[in-house]
């Protein structure tokens, strides 16, 4: 026979090494005068001993093995518990295995350079510039920069006279500030009358405040009266088609909302300008210069916060556009036909 | 709720029960675990992992005295009550039972 039967003694072998296990769990323990060896045999007396019991009640070696180091399932903490209560003072900091223990220094080197981001003046711009989730404004809304960082803008603007920076408040307000953007817009425009196209900006706003737009189309058509755009912007202004009495046709589909738009000369007759206009400019590439100077000045011109700005760029309703022209192509403005 | 209660019970007098149960001999760690738990039915189990450091705070105060003695083929450290630590448990076992007679009182008067 090759290899002799298995003893007692081989038996033995396999139960496990109870103070290796415990010296392992526990790692360091700097205890004075010896009792850190004392503090491991005791402890692997107590697993030992619950390994023992559970065998005896019937359990197989691997549940008793379990049971007994379930007992212990916080070694961190009991290393530090133990240290204390024969130390009478707490762990060292450099002892301690934690998450944030000083050895950690993957975890010490990922907070040392968060801190140091804080200590770039451009990061530090970007937080006080963009708004934080959960705070003022609301997660979902379309606001890119924050309150304080437009107030910051507009007082900067204010005494330094300073029109662009007036503009780009009003460009970047919330819909819910819309008066503050029109009193930015104003201030802008009186400032630097180039910047007039700003007013697309605030008709748009104005949808949504009790602030009539009327005077800012006039206005912008006077500055502008060859775009298309300004015409949209009326035919916009004229017939909120989401409000009463237009909303109930826009329940019912685009069949039930184009005819009665066509049938409505407030709507239709800018439609018309805008279609006849010999061209048609959304202001985009104005905007963009205007965001990216203003935010150069800030140090922020970067690309990411660019496509950010972009978003409050004013546009026409599309919708509205495609009815007209469908009207159009079908030849189906018609009203006074229809009316008969 | 009931066991919040019987924790915040454990954790105010876990060095009485240690200290009453060292009253009459010396005993090792796992023996006092499982004396708790036995002696009360089960009602109250010492976490094992607060027993030792509990230990370990009485002896350093002076309360018990820890000492290597062989059982069983192995040695094992046996805790007795040190002439302090008699002291202390005279006391707390006053406080204990005059606590415990108060709420009595109170508690079983509707039986009684």
């Amino acid at each position: 026979m090759l290899f002799p039967e298995p003893s007692i003694a081989s038996w033995r072998w396999a139960t496990p090494d109870w103070k290796k296990i415990v010296r392992q769990k526990l790692g360091t323990l700097p205890l004075r005068n010896g009792r850190r060896d004392e503090v491991i045999e005791e402890l692997a007396q107590q697993l030992e001993s619950a390994y023992e019991e559970a065998l005896a009640q019937g359990a197989s070696e691997e549940e008793a093995l379990g049971r007994s180091l379930a007992q212990f399932q916080n070694w961190e903490k009991l290393r530090s518990e133990v240290f204390h209560s024969v130390e009478g003072t707490r762990l060292p900091v450099w002892e301690q295995t934690g998450v944030f223990a000083p050895r950690r220094w993957l975890v010490w080197t990922a907070l040392g350079m968060s801190v140091l981001l804080f200590t770039l003046p451009a990061f530090r711009q970007a937080i006080e510039i963009v708004p934080l989730p959960g705070t003022d404004p609301p997660l979902l809304s379309l606001q890119i920069f924050s309150d304080q960082a437009l107030r910051r803008f507009e007082q900067s603007g204010d005494q330094k006279k300073y029109a662009r920076a007036l503009a780009f408040v009003a460009l970047h307000s919330e819909q819910k500030d819309s008066l503050r953007a029109m009193h930015a817009a104003e201030k802008a425009i009186a400032l630097d009358p180039q910047l007039t196209w700003i007013s697309a900006k605030v008709i748009q706003s104005s949808y949504f405040a009790p602030v009539d737009a009327h005077p800012w189309i006039e206005r912008l058509q006077a500055w502008d009266p060859q775009n298309g755009f300004v015409y949209l912007l009326e035919a916009d202004a004229n017939v909120h088609y989401w409000e009463e009495p237009w909303a109930k046709y826009s329940s019912s589909t685009k069949s039930g909302l184009r005819p009665v738009l066509a049938a409505e000369p407030r709507w239709r007759i800018p439609m018309e300008k805008a279609f006849a206009a010999p061209r048609l400019d959304f202001y985009d590439a104005r905007q963009f210069a205007l965001d990216r100077q203003v935010l150069l000045e800030q140090g922020l011109d970067r690309p990411a916060m660019l496509m950010d700005a972009s978003c409050s760029q004013p546009l026409p309703r599309f919708m509205t556009i495609s009815f007209y022209e469908h009207n159009w192509t079908t030849s189906a403005i018609r009203p006074k036909k229809r009316a008969a | 709720m009931a066991i919040a209660s019987d924790r915040e019970l454990k954790k105010g007098n876990a060095e009485l029960l240690i200290l009453a149960l060292l009253e009459d001999k010396a005993r090792h760690g796992y023996e006092i675990g499982k004396l708790i738990a036995e002696r009360s039915e089960g009602v109250l189990r010492f976490h094992v992992a607060s027993l030792y450091p509990l230990l370990y705070r009485l002896e350093r105060r002076g309360w018990v005295k820890g000492d290597w003695e062989p059982a069983g083929g192995r040695r094992r450290r046996y805790y007795r009550l040190t002439h302090t630590g008699r002291k202390i448990l005279g006391e707390q076992r006053s406080r204990w039972r005059a606590f415990s007679g108060a709420v009595n009182r109170i508690v079983e008067v509707g039986h009684a």
